[in-house]
């Protein structure tokens, strides 16, 4: 255990003190995720600030009592309203502007429908300028329900009662869940249940490459010759530098977590925004809250853990058929398509649709259990953790017999990969 | 006592022969050195020789271990340094030996350690970043590596391999150094001169095959030459 400690220091050195890894692996998270969240906040508050101090232009040709009213219901929500001539439209530097026709009160009287121009300029195509697109069309909205509502009073309806009949209750039944929950708490958790396979992918693809440059930089750097005849048990050896490519996915995957955390909180996740017509924004927060028990949060680390070391000893196994860390990094790479294409398959079909026999298959992928994890947490489903440890177990000990055996030979020295004639072994002395 | 043993050593990389039944022994407390050209299979043999490589067919023992079937025990006793060796190059000089001192003695490590940053000799710079090492810097602390614990084998495969001659000089004397110590030596090496200075004993090996055995003195005689230069070429040549 002592020698197994001192090879493991050695990793978390050689890795740590390598700026590659840093900037790459713990850097690049924990900066790019908090500036996407910054980006994307600069964009919506500008868009924010732009409609709190819109000025509205109107060509009024109707000049009559539908526009008057318009006019004073935007004035009415402290919307600034210039009027302005038809000749001046095309010097006018407007975000919004509306052409309200000459026949606008004539037609509402009548009992036809009117039309209304709305023109919107926007910089350029981006997301604050999207917010502006259909500022226009919600302000009409919220006039058609102002002079709806004017019309009922005035005929003595329950302009209140008339204009929201029915409330509307929705429940979900999820047959794979056996449960029954409101759609807006489902909706809630239907984001966080697609965000936990993306989690789930870029810890794979960290620990894939981390653990495959770690044997192909022992070849690459010519440490690996003298290593193999070192007096040390080749399992320990491969034991070794999966646990060496934990500790280091470890620091990488909780980069990318507290990056992704910052990236929500900035984003205000789990909170929806909803803009109505004119009234302004109004925020409905939907929070969920989930206990983790002592017991159920061992088993969720303990999936966790398995997970990582079935990782890394793929990313090992894959770095056996290489000589160099570009090499390696390369396969690794490619490995993780496969694996990204399982753990999002689970995200993106409704299961339950499957074959039995296919669906068997796909619960006997390590991941699956990993990536639904956060489901089972919700529905209580700990069972399922029990499950997939034993899975879990089951292809750890595959993985591991097999690079044990790899690493117990001289193929380890002597394998090589190559995309133009496929796998062949290479003489290297 | 036999420190190796080779016997009828074959190795076969699919239908390309790289040793074809090598034998030879080497005496506990000797430096035996292996010569020939490149591609003579000096260097697989030694692979061999150091549980890397298993062989074909043939057999061969580290002080009556034998390297397949005790291969364990054989890494007990050897120290090997390959020709193109490298080391972890975010430690410093004094972790990498730290850390190979540990693998070898656990708790009782530190006399291995202070024994390797003598024999290394980098002063300071033992506790620089390896990566920032000169090619013969980074040659001396390997050579430390291999002999600080003093192995009852030490296979040093091209121990001078490409470096400049106050170096090569240094590494010599540590060498020899070392041996007085009781390490027995196997070493390859293209510098006849320095296989003169350093050997007990000498193979010659060409295409596979050990072509020629004996002491330096030896071989003058027998094959005729006032170095073993001229003794290699006239080998070669089949004279």
């Amino acid at each position: 255990m002592n020698l197994l400690w001192e090879l493991v220091k050695k990793e978390i050195k050689e890795t740590f003190r390598n700026p590659r890894y840093i900037v790459f692996t713990v850097l690049f998270p924990l900066i790019i995720f908090p500036a996407i969240g910054y980006l994307y906040n600069l964009g919506f508050q500008t868009a924010q600030e732009r409609i709190a101090t819109l000025t509205v232009y109107v060509v009024d040709l109707d000049q009559d009592e539908v526009s008057q009213k318009f006019i004073q219901y935007l004035q009415d929500r402290n919307i600034t309203v210039e009027l302005v001539d038809p000749s001046q439209i095309d010097g006018l530097d407007y975000v919004v502007l509306f052409i309200l026709p000459e026949n606008l009160t004539e037609s509402y009287l009548s009992g036809e429908r009117g039309s209304i121009e709305i023109k919107v300029r926007i910089g350029s195509v981006s997301f604050s300028s999207m917010g502006v697109l259909d500022i226009g069309n919600r302000l009409v909205a919220g006039f058609e329900a102002y002079l709806r509502r004017e019309a009922m009073i005035e005929a003595g309806l329950d302009a209140d009662f008339l204009n929201d009949i029915f409330s509307t209750d929705v429940y979900v039944r999820v047959e794979d869940w056996g449960m029954e929950l409101p759609s807006q708490q489902l909706a809630s958790l239907f984001i966080q249940i697609f965000i936990m396979p993306w989690v789930v992918f870029g810890l794979v693809v960290s620990i894939l490459q981390v653990s495959a440059a770690m044997l192909s930089e022992e070849k690459e750097y010519k440490t690996l010759e003298t290593l193999l005849t070192l007096p040390i048990d080749r399992k320990i050896l491969a034991l070794e530098k999966i646990m060496g490519s934990m500790i280091v996915a470890f620091a990488a995957t909780a980069a990318y977590a507290a990056g992704f955390l910052i990236y929500v909180a900035m984003l205000g996740f789990g909170t929806r925004f909803t803009v109505t017509g004119g009234e302004g924004l109004d925020i409905i927060e939907e929070s969920l809250s989930i206990s983790l028990r002592p017991e159920v949060l061992l088993l969720l680390t303990l999936l966790f853990f398995l997970t990582v070391l079935i990782t890394g000893g793929i990313g090992l196994l894959v770095s056996l058929f290489t000589q160099d860390t570009k090499t390696a990094e390369g396969v690794a790479a490619t490995v993780s398509m496969p694996i990204m294409m399982i753990i999002l398959l689970g995200a993106l079909i409704d299961l339950s649709l499957l074959p039995d026999y296919a669906r068997m298959v796909y619960f006997s992928i390590p991941y699956v259990y990993l990536m639904k994890s956060f489901e089972y947490l919700v529905i209580g489903r700990y069972e399922m953790y029990v499950v997939g440890i034993i899975v879990n177990i089951v292809w750890l000990v595959i993985v591991m017999v097999v690079l044990a055996k790899m690493f117990e030979s001289e193929r380890i020295l002597t394998m090589k990969i190559s995309f133009k004639l496929g796998l062949k072994r290479r003489l290297l002395s | 006592m036999e420190a190796v043993k080779v016997e009828n050593l074959v190795k076969k990389y699919g239908n390309f022969v790289a040793v074809n039944g090598i034998s030879f022994r080497v005496e506990e407390g000797m430096i035996y050195g292996l010569i020939g050209p490149n591609g003579a299979g000096k260097s697989t043999t030694l692979r061999i020789i150091a549980t890397l490589l298993k062989p074909t067919s043939g057999r061969v023992s580290v002080f009556g271990y034998d390297v397949v079937g005790e291969a364990d025990k054989v890494r007990r006793i050897i120290s090997y340094l390959p020709e193109e060796a490298g080391a972890y190059k975010h430690l410093t000089g004094y972790e990498y030996l730290e850390l190979m001192a540990k693998i070898y003695a656990g708790d009782g490590y530190r006399e291995y350690v202070e024994r390797g940053v003598e024999l290394a000799g980098l002063g300071g710079r033992i506790y620089s970043k390896i990566g920032e090492y000169s090619k013969g810097m980074l040659r001396r602390l390997l050579l430390a590596r291999a002999l600080m614990t003093l192995p009852k084998l030490a296979i040093l495969d091209e121990p001078t391999s490409g470096m400049d001659v106050v170096y090569a000089t240094e590494i010599r004397r540590m060498i020899k150094r070392i041996n007085g110590e009781g390490v027995t030596i196997l070493l390859s090496s293209h510098n006849m001169l320095e296989v003169e200075y350093l050997c007990d004993e000498i193979g010659i090996i060409s295409n596979g095959r050990l072509i020629a055995e004996g002491s330096p003195q030896e071989l003058k005689e027998r094959y005729g030459g006032e170095n073993l230069e001229e003794v290699f070429t006239n080998l070669v040549r089949g004279v």
